[in-house]
């Protein structure tokens, strides 16, 4: 039975040409292996979103329900507040948005970012001209949290690109000044964006003690997660450090107050109707622990990233513009 | 019906339900409403809705799928073995690359005729051991068998190739512009969600393996002697009313129809035919020089005299005796005590997690049948075959392994598509309710008892509504001698489901700080 197989191998390759080939496709590979997929990459992204009169600047809009248009209002009237999309994002562009889609949960949970958020903002950026992207780094499996959360239909309609994070597109950027950590491996997509949308949702967390704005980027970095979560505190303000965010809009319209970030129930979800829009995250993040009747100092990481002078903490000190919808 | 074009269309259609097996076995993930096409292939054969009645002595719900292949039987004989099953043709495909030396079919073929009744005896041993409580018919049933392999071993195989195909083309330079665009569709509608792999691959392809490869003995051999839902078809299709006709006239006996014919049916210088044995391809219809073979529909044994006149030449039968079948009556009885063979019994059972709706061990056990359905549509790719962890009576049903994939909350795929009922209907909704399972810290390995540096890694993933792992402020000294407050998690357990997602995403290298065991309430067996 062995020689069959022996001579079956034997007249479909002369020994000789099948090694060659095998050797070019592997050095090929090998070859490739070294330049392209070298995590390695020697430029150092410096966060630039630290400018104390831009970044104190905080929009808020209230709006009077939960519905899709008036959603779709606030997020004109924010927008314009901050001086106009076009501002911020011209013709050809590289924009990344990235939401919270951390779970496999129906948006009424408040566990992800509201799709209707994530829908207007893609919208606008994509009205634009720019090439905008929308991913997240999922806990769960990332195809049903994507479908579940509603938000790869928002995607859709919006006209974004839906991208599913791959393990291949990490690259290591080193952090200066890191409290913890003094590198990172950073999405591609992130590295190469010309601008990056952060947009979380706010919600109860137990280790944090709340997750917004500051927390949502553990979704661009790679490694493993679990392992972030020691010294959590000090990993989240190096976060900040290796990604530069230009503009936070954060979803309060639905606010999980318990049992955060992925376990609570209808009880614990509280309905806020907000949305905070800022270019500074930790200053975004200051303001919206008053939602949940908290101080920014309640919070080790705002505490670690305003002794870093990453923004303004000082809720008092911040330049809030309120809106009403 | 006499053209030959009917061998051509017989291929087609059989190549049409190889596409429709794989598109459901592949499209059985995620969004699933109606589950009825696809577990139809696995409710379709009889030996197993018998072997589930037997073993778990009630009536099972496949019956009405199966008797209804039974039926047409009656009628068109074992059309199933050569149109339908997705086993066949893979065997079938895997022949024509096997077998090289067609003039050897001949001399093969009067050995083989002497074991086609073989399949008796295993259809017969499979159903005393069911009516014992093991359901060995899922091991070796054809529909599962051919599920179970294709998802645990040939469409995770396949799946692995083409990552690792287009991994290398990605990193060849110039190459990866044309190769991620058709990469990305293939992602989106071929391949699984995530890379795949499971447990105990390599038993079950062994077994895939080795029917296949029976083919160096006779074509189709697992077919013709050893398939069991084959000998149940067989024995009806006795009395199939859809029969092969010889024209004596044309006929020149050239013993060409003989040698094509896959299942060895036809004798007497391509005369006559064991009704029991032709899965009606039509190749002999293809192969017959001068087209006088022919298949019409007749009363079944009004020819039945003719044999009797030829008696001179030396017909073997096929049907076995009763001796034989004594045989392998004696056979599953002698066999009986060596199936609770179970060196696990006191160590891993408690590992054993059954997916979710699961019955008690014990019933659960004699109504799955192995059809690995649950393992393929899994999202989380957390249920694997299990080999002999839980003793051989267990071989192949799926089990949880948290450590791998977790029970997704928002999920309750795989007791949707269970086609028998080995694991209860639940509701999304009632996933909170079914307790798979109970975790339990290991403390010498949990990073905050053992190295006072807080982790709440499981406490945060934790989907119960009232956290099952809640967390205390307590002194501990870390790796230093120093004493830190550090925040300890412990479980409670009435609140655990057994998900296993704290063990999954457990930052702890190699085995986890935290561990999922089947339900302490549960006493070892009685789950519920």
């Amino acid at each position: 039975m062995l020689h069959k197989f022996q001579n079956y191998f034997l007249k479909r390759f002369a020994r000789k040409e099948f090694l060659n080939r095998v050797l070019k496709i592997m050095s090929a590979y090998f070859l490739g292996k070294n330049f392209i997929g070298n995590k390695k990459i020697f430029s150092q992204t410096t966060s630039n979103t630290t400018t104390d009169s831009e970044g104190s600047k905080l929009t808020i809009i209230k709006g009077k329900d939960l519905s899709k248009e008036t959603i779709f209002k606030m997020v004109d009237k924010g927008l314009e507040n901050l001086g106009g999309i076009n501002k911020f994002i011209k013709k050809g562009m590289n924009v990344v948005i990235k939401p919270n889609i951390g779970f496999n949960a129906p948006p009424e949970s408040a566990f992800t970012t509201n799709p209707h958020l994530v829908e207007a903002v893609a919208k606008k950026c994509v009205e634009t001209g720019a090439k905008v992207t929308v991913f997240d780094r999922p806990v769960h499996t990332d195809k049903l949290c994507y479908r579940n959360s509603k938000i790869l239909e928002a995607i859709e309609n919006a006209g974004a690109k839906v991208h599913y994070m791959d393990d291949r597109k990490f690259k290591e950027v080193k952090i200066k000044n890191g409290i913890n950590l003094n590198k990172l491996e950073v999405y591609e997509e992130i590295i190469k964006a010309d601008f990056i949308i952060n947009m979380p949702i706010a919600k109860h967390h137990s280790s944090a003690n709340l997750t917004m704005s500051m927390k949502n980027l553990m979704g661009v970095i790679g490694g493993r997660r679990g392992w972030f979560h020691l010294y959590l505190h000090e990993n989240i303000v190096d976060f900040n450090k290796a990604v530069p965010v230009q503009l936070v809009i954060l979803d309060a319209l639905r606010i999980l107050t318990a049992n955060g970030p992925a376990s609570g129930t209808e009880k614990d979800v509280k309905e806020t109707n907000t949305i905070v829009m800022g270019t500074n995250p930790v200053s975004v993040d200051a303001y919206t622990t008053s939602l949940f009747n908290k101080k920014p100092t309640d919070l080790e990481y705002l505490t670690l990233a305003a002794k870093e002078k990453m923004g303004e903490i000082d809720i008092k000190k911040l330049n809030i513009q309120n809106i009403n919808v | 019906m006499k053209s030959p074009l009917w061998s051509k269309i017989r291929a087609y259609v059989q190549l049409l339900f190889w596409f429709i097996f794989v598109f459901l076995l592949i499209y059985s993930r995620d969004p699933v409403d109606n589950t009825f096409l696809y577990n139809l292939f696995s409710k379709l054969s009889f030996h197993l809705s018998l072997s589930t009645s037997l073993s778990s002595l009630k009536f099972a719900e496949s019956f009405f799928y199966s008797s209804v292949i039974i039926f047409l039987t009656i009628f068109l004989g074992r059309f199933f073995c050569g149109w339908i099953c997705p086993l066949g043709i893979t065997i079938d495909a895997s022949d024509k690359k096997l077998i090289k030396n067609k003039s050897s079919v001949f001399s093969i073929q009067k050995k083989i005729i002497k074991i086609k009744h073989y399949k008796y005896g295993i259809l017969l041993i499979s159903l005393i051991l069911s009516l014992a409580g093991f359901q060995a018919a899922g091991i070796i049933d054809p529909l599962s068998l051919v599920y179970r392999s294709y998802t645990v071993s040939l469409y995770a195989y396949f799946d692995r190739l083409i990552r690792i195909l287009f991994d290398v083309l990605y990193y060849i330079p110039g190459i990866n512009y044309l190769s991620e665009p058709v990469y990305d569709i293939l992602k989106d509608k071929v391949l699984d969600f995530n890379l795949v792999e499971f447990e105990n691959h390599i038993p079950v392809f062994l077994l895939f393996l080795i029917i296949i490869l029976l083919s160096y003995l006779a074509r189709r051999f697992w077919c013709q002697s050893l398939c069991p839902l084959g000998a149940i078809f067989s024995l009806v299709s006795r009395f199939s009313f859809f029969q092969r006709h010889v024209d004596a006239a044309l006929c020149n006996s050239c013993l060409k129809c003989q040698n094509s014919c896959r299942m060895n049916a036809i004798y007497d210088g391509g005369q006559k035919t064991y009704e029991s044995e032709c899965i009606k391809c039509f190749e002999c219809l293809k192969s017959c020089p001068s087209k006088a073979a022919s298949f019409k529909f007749n009363v079944p044994f009004a020819n039945k005299e003719k044999p009797i006149e030829n008696k001179q030449i030396n017909t073997p039968q096929i049907f076995t005796s009763r001796k034989s079948l004594m045989k392998s009556f004696f056979a599953a009885l002698l066999l009986l005590p060596f199936f609770n063979i179970n060196t696990n019994r006191r160590t891993n059972f408690t590992y054993i997690i059954r997916p979710p709706g699961a019955k008690r061990e014990d019933e659960f056990i004699k109504e799955c049948i192995r059809c690995a359905q649950c393992i393929k549509i899994c999202p989380t790719n957390a249920l694997h075959p299990i080999f002999l962890e839980a003793g051989l009576t267990a071989m192949f049903t799926p089990r949880l392994v948290p450590r791998l994939g977790y029970c997704e909350k928002n999920c309750n795929l795989c007791s949707k598509i269970c086609p028998t009922d080995a694991l209860f209907k639940i509701k999304k909704s009632d996933k909170d309710k079914t307790i798979i399972g109970t975790a339990y810290f290991v403390k010498d390995r949990c990073i905050p008892y053992s190295e006072g540096i807080n982790c709440m890694v499981c406490e945060e993933m934790c989907p119960t509504s009232d956290k099952a792992i809640k967390f205390k402020d307590e002194i501990v000294l870390n790796k230093q001698g120093k004493k830190v407050q550090v925040k300890i998690p412990y479980v409670i357990e009435n609140l655990c489901i057994g998900c296993g997602i704290c063990e999954n995403k457990c930052p702890v290298t190699g085995d986890a700080a935290i561990q999922v065991t089947t339900p302490k309430s549960a006493e070892g067996i009685n789950r519920f």
